[in-house]
């Protein structure tokens, strides 16, 4: 079993929660995915817990991109993730 | 068609400012019906009153205050207003909105629309209450900032009456006709500004410092109470969780997510990536954290998105804080990462009276066309990349039109014409208006949207909001029918003067039978779904119209500028992109088609007919 290390940046209302800018994340799950990493983050934070799944979708107030593009909410379970891959969680983006 | 529904007021104000003389016009319900209201009925106005061939300066030129049916009802946050006009930027139609209390009263004198025409003969107020409107000589107001005129122009109007008065006032920009001069409503509570097109260089054209409105007895009735009621409750919770990150960091909260995925222009948009702690320096957290000092709202909205600042070092207390399309404009654009003196320059902006957009857009091209040998160097002070001083020196320049300043004034397009070609190709704009901060090279949706807009480069005809979600932002499979599609909603929402984080946070991002429904309750017509999308595609071919009477829309003038047809994203999440001439020129076709336009982007006949403007186009 190989493991993957990452780094979760957080921006807008989930840093506030955490209060931390970022969070260093090792998977030691085979073939991890953005899933596993979310599930992870929801698991070791307390704070986060039921802020970023639902039902295994991405929840539509959290905006999550893997080395800056974008995690189809319907299916992060379909986004492998590499070691050194970056996690943006991100408010919503609209339209300024 | 029988009565006008009671949510209308009922009349159309207008104010010949040479005489000071007014007149009332009976809206008829057959236009309150195909147009609504906002920038439906401003459309109307322009199109009706200005002259194809009159110059944006010309007192011929109208400017139009309107607002929507559902201003000052439960509806939430239809408590913006619509300013129309002719632009001295794209020499097109042009609808500029702005939220605040104004909108709100003028609801209340019964007016749903001001149209101010003529040109005072010397420097002049318009106070607007439900008997009419007084044209006033006001040369004491002269060279005064916005908030300093707002402040001015309530405090005399209210020494008269007890009974509220709003104001919407140029700056000195607006006075010496920087052509992006901007107007700002400065309320109780927070400021409106309706930053682009250039409203403020026109009304100071028109010799015209300030409009004022007296708040009046006027009150809208809806057809179904209850039912609107529980439609308009209904929607507060979506609403509110929607909106999380606008009612903790405002705008400036997209900072860092649109960074983060690599569409955010820097430097003149050479890149579209800043640096990550760039980027946080500049950051709606950074803001929150350090300068926040209170919460600012419009009438009848629970967002409260707007914010305050307080900059000690700066001599800032209480200022708007800079939007994100505004920290596009003057920080990366410009690669000034100084947060206080991007700050200082945009609340300059705001008391000079001038968009933030154009004006920084405007800034950053100087920069690169000097940074190039193209801007000779005795007028190149303070164009340097990263000059933050600078910055804020040019913002006082350009309002004063001093040294470049008077060059920076006329916009980018104007002065890329008056430099050598090559300039041209630093150009980041459509139709002689600089794009906001979506990207037109990493969002396919904007790309055509930008190039079809009847306003040039805003954000608010096509919306990038559903391409930040993944849809149509890096495909072109039905792209043209998303972005025309999207123009629809966006004009709906005009003509309701529904703020749009309002609209597409809490009623939907689409035209769909939300929508329906509300309209329905308030004015008791029957509608379908696609009624109400026609009612969008209406007043969008009205606008359409308008610039090619004017000769501005075209297919030569719907395109994009040469590095976004030209040159891809280097580097980021989102490199290689562009929108290379042959996919746009596809774009275009799809678009046309759709839209029932001809092969040179012209409304046909049939068009014209289907929607119900063959009598207007004449």
């Amino acid at each position: 079993m190989t493991t993957v290390e990452l780094r979760v940046k957080l921006f807008g209302m989930l840093r506030s929660r955490v209060e931390r800018r970022s969070i260093q994340l090792t998977l030691a799950d085979s073939d991890p995915t953005v899933a596993d990493a979310l599930a992870r983050l929801e698991r070791e934070h307390p704070e986060l817990a039921g802020e970023l799944l639902e039902d295994g979708r991405i929840v539509t107030t959290v905006t999550v991109l893997r080395n800056g593009r974008l995690v189809d909410r319907d299916a992060p379970e379909t986004v492998p993730l590499e070691a050194g891959d970056e996690l943006s969680l991100t408010p919503p983006i609209t339209g300024g | 068609m029988s009565e006008l529904p009671s949510v209308y007021g009922g009349e159309i104000l207008h104010v010949d400012l040479e005489s000071g003389e007014t007149d009332r016009e009976r809206i008829e319900p057959e236009d309150a019906r195909a147009l609504l209201g906002g920038n439906g009925f401003a459309a109307a106005q322009v199109h009706e009153h200005v002259p194809p061939d009159a110059d944006p300066f010309d007192p011929a030129n109208v400017v139009v205050f309107a607002v929507g049916p559902m201003n000052a009802t439960p509806f939430q946050s239809t408590s913006r207003g619509v300013v129309g006009f002719v632009s001295p930027m794209t020499n097109g139609f042009f609808d500029s909105t702005f939220g605040g209390t104004f909108p709100r009263a003028q609801k209340t004198t019964g007016f749903e629309a001001i149209v101010l025409h003529g040109e005072a003969p010397e420097l002049s107020t318009v106070c607007v209450d439900e008997e009419g409107a007084t044209v006033s000589e006001a040369e004491e107001l002269a060279g005064l900032d916005t908030y300093e005129t707002c402040e001015a122009v309530r405090e005399r109007e209210e020494s008269e009456d007890e009974s509220d008065v709003h104001v919407v006032a140029a700056g000195p920009a607006g006075e010496n006709r920087v052509r992006y001069a901007c107007l700002v409503h400065r309320g109780r509570d927070r400021e409106g500004v309706a930053g682009r097109g250039g409203s403020g260089a026109v009304l100071g054209a028109k010799n015209v410092k300030a409009v004022a409105v007296r708040e009046g007895s006027f009150e809208p009735e809806v057809a179904e109470e209850e039912t609107f009621r529980e439609l308009t409750m209904s929607r507060m919770q979506p609403l509110m969780e929607e909106t999380e990150m606008l009612q903790e960091y405002g705008t400036s909260g997209l900072v860092n997510p649109v960074n983060e995925m690599g569409k955010l222009g820097v430097r003149n948009n050479q890149s579209e990536q800043a640096d990550p702690e760039f980027a946080e320096a500049i950051s709606g957290e950074t803001l929150k954290e350090e300068y926040v000092t209170e919460d600012t709202t419009c009438a009848n909205c629970a967002v409260r998105c707007g914010k305050h600042v307080s900059v000690q070092s700066e001599g800032m207390t209480q200022a708007k804080i800079p939007e994100f399309e505004s920290l596009f404009g003057t920080a990366t654009m410009q690669a000034v990462d100084d947060i206080k003196r991007v700050m200082k320059a945009n609340d300059l902006c705001d008391r000079l009276g001038m968009d933030t957009i154009s004006w920084g857009v405007t800034v950053a091209f100087a920069r690169e066309c000097a940074e190039n040998g193209l801007i000779d160097a005795d007028d190149s002070a303070h164009l340097e990349f990263g000059d933050a001083d600078g910055l804020v020196e040019l913002a006082r320049q350009t309002a004063a039109r001093e040294g470049i300043g008077d060059e920076l004034a006329a916009g980018s397009f104007r002065l890329a014409a008056s430099l050598p070609e090559k300039a041209e190709r630093y150009l980041h704009g459509a139709k002689g208006l600089e794009f906001a901060a979506h990207s037109p090279r990493g969002l396919k949706g904007m790309s055509i949207g930008y190039a079809t807009s009847t306003r040039g480069g805003s954000h608010h005809d096509t919306r990038p909001t559903l391409q930040y979600g993944g849809e149509h932002a890096e495909t072109t499979d039905g792209t043209a029918e998303f972005a025309a599609r999207s123009q629809h909603f966006t004009a709906l929402g005009d003509s309701l003067t529904q703020c749009r984080f309002v609209s597409e946070g809490g009623w939907g991002k689409r035209i769909g039978d939300r929508y329906r429904d509300a309209l329905q309750a308030a004015t008791g017509w029957e509608l379908t779904t696609e009624d109400v999308e026609t009612i969008g595609e209406r007043i969008y071919n009205l606008e359409r119209l308008i610039n090619v009477e004017r000769g501005v829309a075209d297919r030569e003038s719907d395109t994009l500028p040469h590095r976004v047809l030209h040159e891809p994203i280097p580097d980021g999440p989102a490199a290689g992109m562009h929108c290379p001439p042959d996919e746009l020129a596809a774009m275009l076709a799809e678009y046309y088609a759709y839209r029932g336009w001809d092969e040179d982007g012209k409304p046909t006949p049939e068009t014209l007919e289907s929607l119900g403007l063959d009598e207007r186009a004449g």
